[in-house]
């Protein structure tokens, strides 16, 4: 526990009392002997008061000798702090502080380092937590008083962690008693910092930009190439340059697909923290989703079959055009991944509660699920948006990943199908600003084979279904969100 | 004899451009769209140079190098792993 460090003034307030009631002894004196005529008692009160003030200047002695030998709470007149001193220094700092002694070894730890590193390291050798060569060197420059900046390590085990280490200036601390074998030993102060978090942001952020420079290079590579073979060997053949021109304008729309995506990504990113105060209605969005998507599904004969249970509108806070976007890339995925002359189905109903549980039949059918952004049950109604194909769905080893960013799942796709790989990471984005859920079930090609005969009337065929729950926020207006990493 | 140049490549705007040019140049093409084609079409008939993707459905350019044997491979990725695939 740390305590208030001021016991540490506490030898100056003595200083001052004793500067007190000598000059109070001694304008006693100087009234007394105003007001005394007779010599003899005069002599008598000044050897008094002579005795008086070197019997309390003796007693005073005493008590600084006994503070200097046992004292171990307070600060001595000598200007070093004790070891609790120090301890109670560190404890007091709200950031992770690990004292050091010049070998190394802990000898205090507040209880931010102990969390940080191990709640045992006291008396154990701090490279045991810090593993580094460059530790133990920049350790020893501390100790020299030599310029020091701060060491980021990146450690291992026994979990990944990346931790700045600032150390002190090395501090010299006041001897516990005349024989203590410390009393010339020196400390230093390692102030801890937790960069995980922070150092994960950042090369997450690292990979982004490499994949958005990645896909980008495709279609750059493929234009600059056509561009030399249009003045190279296509020069003079008009039927290849109609050809290449279509091919060349379709990367340039592709490019323009990428960077809008990365904008909108952006964009939902950006507002992410603001809850929509609009209200947006559940069933116009998903109509408008489906009108753009009506030419891409004739196109690919397939049938959008539509449920809404004869719901009139679905209002939920939230904003329009952001939910058309969600619909709309859920619906395409699921056209696109659709073998011809299938069915993608939209349904929309309404929970009286949301119990946590998309998918009822989950288990029954041997498809796996998986929470892509978690919502805690709530006794609040709740709209549920699925929209469900009959693709090869998505393997066990895809699932964990659906949501990341430029990880496509549409690994049979040819590269003219594939999407820009942000449009999952779009959809997690505007169910997390709309503090809603994002569910899906799948169940995979291969898995569909090895099922027995029961389970596969439940599901005849393999596909994957995509849950949006949005609580119905008319009813209830606080309700937790959680993502699931 | 012509040479024989097989392109495995799904992304067809680099196939067809990659087709044009050497047959213009005076080699003899043909495409493979993914992995599996290119080790069937590698059996059928051995070419002189493969052209290969790193990044392909169903099988990936490593594994059509190692399947195919082939000693003239010449990767159409950008990636620092192809390097170890044409050594």
């Amino acid at each position: 526990m740390s305590q208030p460090l001021s016991n540490s003034v506490r030898p100056n307030s003595v200083r001052g009392r004793d500067g007190l009631i000598i000059g109070f002894v001694m304008i006693a004196a100087i009234l007394s002997m105003a007001f005394l005529s007779d010599t003899s008692a005069y002599i008598a009160l000044l050897i008094t008061g002579l005795a008086l003030g070197t019997l309390y200047l003796y007693f005073r002695l005493l008590r600084t000798k006994s503070h200097l030998d046992t004292s171990d709470h307070q600060d001595s007149d000598l200007g070093e702090p004790s070891d609790k001193t120090l301890e109670r220094l560190a404890d007091s700092i709200p950031r992770a502080v690990a004292i050091l002694n010049e070998s190394g070894a802990v000898t205090h730890a507040n209880s931010a380092a102990k969390n940080l590193l191990a709640p045992d390291m006291v008396g154990r050798p701090a490279v045991a937590y810090l593993r580094s060569s460059e530790f133990k060197q920049r350790l020893d420059d501390a100790f020299s008083g030599k310029d020091n900046p701060p060491l980021t390590l990146h450690i291992l085990a026994p979990t990944e962690k990346v931790i700045d280490v600032d150390f002190s200036k090395p501090v010299s601390k006041r001897p516990v008693s005349k024989n203590d074998p410390t009393q010339n030993e020196q400390f230093v102060f390692a102030v801890l910092a937790d960069r995980t978090e922070a150092n994960l942001a950042r090369e997450k952020q690292a990979d982004f930009l490499a994949n958005a420079s990645h896909e980008l290079k495709t279609p750059i590579a493929s234009l600059k190439g056509y561009i030399e073979t249009l003045r190279g060997h296509a020069k003079d053949d008009p039927e290849a340059r109609d050809v290449f021109l279509g091919i060349m304008q379709d990367q340039a729309e592709r490019m323009e697909r990428l960077v809008t995506d990365l904008l909108s990504l952006r964009k939902i990113e950006s507002r992410e923290h603001i809850t929509p105060s609009e209200t947006a209605d559940l069933s116009k969005a998903i109509g408008s989703a489906l009108d753009i998507l009506s030419p891409l599904a004739a196109a690919r004969k397939i049938s959008l079959e539509v449920n809404t249970s004869n719901i009139g509108s679905a209002r939920i806070f939230g904003k329009t055009d952001e939910c058309v976007q969600l619909f709309l890339n859920l619906m395409e995925n699921a056209i696109k991944l659709s073998p011809l002359q299938s069915t993608v189905m939209v349904s929309l109903d309404h929970m009286p509660t949301w119990n946590g549980d998309a998918f009822a039949k989950a288990a029954k059918t041997g498809a796996s699920t998986r929470r892509i952004v978690n919502l805690p049950p709530s006794q609040a109604p709740a709209w549920r948006v699925t929209i469900s194909d009959q693709g090869p769905g998505f393997s066990r080893t895809h699932l964990p990943r659906i949501g990341e960013r430029f990880y496509r799942v549409a690994g049979d796709l040819s590269a003219q199908e594939k999407g820009t790989g942000l449009g999952l990471a779009i959809v997690k984005h505007i169910v997390m600003r709309h503090r809603a859920g994002l569910f899906v079930q799948t169940i995979h090609k291969d898995d569909h084979e090895n099922l027995d005969s029961t389970n596969k009337s439940d599901l005849n065929i393999s596909g994957s279904a995509f849950s949006v729950i949005f609580i119905d926020r008319s009813a209830h207006s606080s309700d937790a969100i959680e993502e699931e990493e | 004899m012509t040479p024989y140049v097989l392109i495995v490549e799904d992304e067809t705007s680099i196939a067809t451009l990659l087709e044009y040019n050497l047959e213009r140049e005076g080699f003899e093409t043909a495409l493979a769209e993914d992995g599996d084609m290119a080790i069937v079409m590698a059996e059928e008939r051995v070419p002189d140079l493969i052209l290969l993707d790193w990044m392909l459905p169903k099988l990936s350019g490593v594994e059509v190098a190692a399947k195919t044997q082939q000693k003239t491979c010449l990767s159409l990725c950008y990636r620092r792993e192809a390097k170890k695939m044409i050594a």
